[in-house]
């Protein structure tokens, strides 16, 4: 059991007001998300939990009640965001290998170093851009990489910011498949600015805007929720559910 | 059962060590066979072990330049170290009026240090792009090198080689340099144990080098640091020896398939060493019968900048 707390959090990063949460409780088992329009903070929130951000209050983290030294964070930890790849080409295979620093920080890989690389791209779907370099992949191969090299650590904690964005219809269901299979054992906490990515994939919405929690919603308590996520996304919504799954869509007609 | 990872780090440096036998055998031939006269022996022996040191230090300093700022482009010379550096160690001569070994070593190393860190601040303020560096590095250098030509009039008398300096030349190798590239080999070695895994996450940037344990700006800086002064130590004594230091890291990881920088630093440091050491020997030989004694750093630079073009070409292409 990983167990996420977030007491009287607040990030100020950059010319942007600021992030505050009061009291957040996040558990592994199920995938929690962050869902706002842009620019309501949730990088700046994800960011803090990782612990690449300065922040004021109290974040901490247990694995079965073992509570993680903020020194140990990046052995724990993972934070996937987008990269910009160096124009030094590096191989997936070589980023993956690379990104197991937290595990084994000697001068030769071992073979178990080998072997949870080939683990995770199988797990991933990867295994056969092995040998291509990460500038050469198209938007939704790049995602599961980039996911592989977050989970390559074997983190208790995975936090993916906008793991949809830049990704069709195809590779978006891909990634919800991966992404549920991951929480079994991890603490998942992905942050998104589209309601139905949020409602198809989480369990557990939090609601951000402006920097402040406006919500904190089981996807089974979302026809309450309804009305402030119109009124926070300024969008008509509409609850549907398909195949027993409540689902938020956009309603995009002309006299709205 | 020996790993994977060290079976195939075996081969490579087998690879280097039978390259290394290999140069050393040639030299032999070349240079020490058939010769009677101590004094020769001497001063080839000096300028050979100068010529392979300089080189090492240079790939060195070029491979950690090139990963610590995710950019194939750089080198010493490419970002004004070699510059900075020459004219400060002229300057200290022409200021001071002796050439005392500490002092060339010292004016050349805070030189080259505020070249980079000038180059460095010029290429953050156009952006920051490959192609800034390059542009804030060639601005820079050639301001400098521009100075050093001028002052190496000044100097002739105290310095009679400050015009081969400019390019690179190993016409004066000094007994008294031996501890100093002793010493500088050995810190590269040391840097390259330390630093070659977390250059590797720096490649993947800020934010990923940062969550797996390695501060990107702390690791910048010690390389940046090391590289920078290493290489400025050798411009002090030899002069700019351009481009060497940029083609080396680039062959290692063509020849190597690879931009793990435990093998591409390895390799680069070998590769340049052999290189260097081979067109001076070139020059000495060959050059010297039809035309006299050409510097060095000169026809390393002459290679070495077709070499340049070419990259800055594809990655040029590679940015449009």
């Amino acid at each position: 059991m990983i167990v996420v707390e977030i007491r009287d959090l607040n990030v100020v990063y950059g010319r942007n007001p600021g992030v505050t949460v009061e009291r957040l409780t996040l558990t592994s088992g199920r995938v929690n998300c962050v869902v706002g329009p842009n620019g309501a903070g949730k990088s700046s929130l994800l960011k803090a939990v990782a612990g690449l951000l300065t922040y004021r209050g109290e974040v901490s983290i247990r694995i079965n009640d073992v509570e993680v030294e903020k020194n140990e964070l990046h052995r724990y930890v993972s934070y996937v965001s987008d990269i910009q790849p160096s124009s030094i080409k590096v191989s997936v295979r070589e980023a993956l290998l690379y990104a197991r620093y937290p595990c084994s920080p000697g001068f030769f890989y071992s073979d178990r170093d080998f072997k949870y690389v080939e683990e995770t791209s199988r797990l991933l779907g990867i295994s056969h851009l092995m040998e291509k370099s990460l500038s050469e992949l198209s938007s939704g191969e790049l995602q599961r990489v980039l996911i592989a090299i977050g989970i390559v650590k074997n983190p208790a904690l995975l936090l993916l910011d906008e793991p949809d964005i830049h990704l069709d219809l195809y590779n978006k269901t891909r990634l919800i498949k991966v992404i549920r299979g991951l929480a079994g054992e991890k603490l998942v906490f992905l942050s998104t600015h589209d309601p139905s990515v949020a409602s198809t994939l989480c369990d557990r919405l939090i609601l951000l805007n402006n920097g402040r929690m406006q919500g904190d919603f089981g996807i089974e308590e979302l026809n309450q929720a309804l009305g402030l996520f119109e009124e926070v996304f300024k969008t008509r919504l509409a609850l549907v559910e398909v195949e027993g799954r409540r689902m938020l869509i956009p309603v995009y007609s002309v006299s709205t | 059962m020996r790993s994977l990872d060290k079976t195939y780090f075996l081969k490579i440096l087998l690879l280097d060590v039978l390259l290394l036998v290999t140069a050393f055998i040639v030299v032999y031939v070349v240079d020490f066979h058939n010769v009677n006269s101590r004094i020769i022996e001497e001063y080839r022996f000096y300028r050979d072990t100068y010529a392979f040191l300089a080189g090492l230090i240079l790939g060195f300093s070029g491979s950690v330049l090139q990963a610590s700022l995710r950019n194939p482009l750089v080198d010493h010379y490419v970002l004004g170290i070699g510059s900075t550096s020459l004219f400060a160690a002229y300057l200290a001569i022409a200021l001071l009026g002796s050439v005392d070994l500490v002092l060339i070593a010292v004016s050349s190393l805070a030189g080259g240090l505020s070249g980079l860190a000038l180059s460095l601040s010029l290429a953050n303020y156009l952006g920051g792009s490959e192609v800034a560096y390059v542009l804030a590095g060639v601005g820079v250098a050639s301001l400098f090198s521009g100075l050093s030509f001028i002052l190496s009039y000044y100097i002739l008398q105290k310095q009679p080689y400050a015009w081969a300096l400019l390019l690179g030349s190993f016409v004066t190798p000094l007994k008294e340099y031996l501890p100093y590239l002793v010493a500088a080999s050995f810190i590269s070695l040391i840097a390259y144990l330390q630093l070659a895994r977390k250059l590797n996450l720096l490649l993947l940037g800020d934010i990923y080098s940062k969550q797996l344990g390695v501060d990107p700006k702390t690791t910048r800086l010690v390389a940046n640091l090391v590289a920078g002064g290493l290489s400025s130590i050798v411009v002090g004594f030899f002069g700019t020896i351009g481009f060497l230091g940029l083609v080396a890291p680039n062959l290692a990881r063509l020849l190597f398939k690879t931009s793990d920088n435990r093998v591409t630093v390895l390799n680069s440091s070998i590769l340049s060493g052999i290189l260097l050491l081979a067109t001076d020997l070139a020059t000495r030989k060959v050059l010297v019968t039809k035309v006299g004694e050409i510097p060095a750093g000169g026809v390393v630079s002459a290679f070495g900048g077709v070499f340049f073009l070419l990259i800055l070409l594809r990655e040029v292409k590679s940015i449009g």
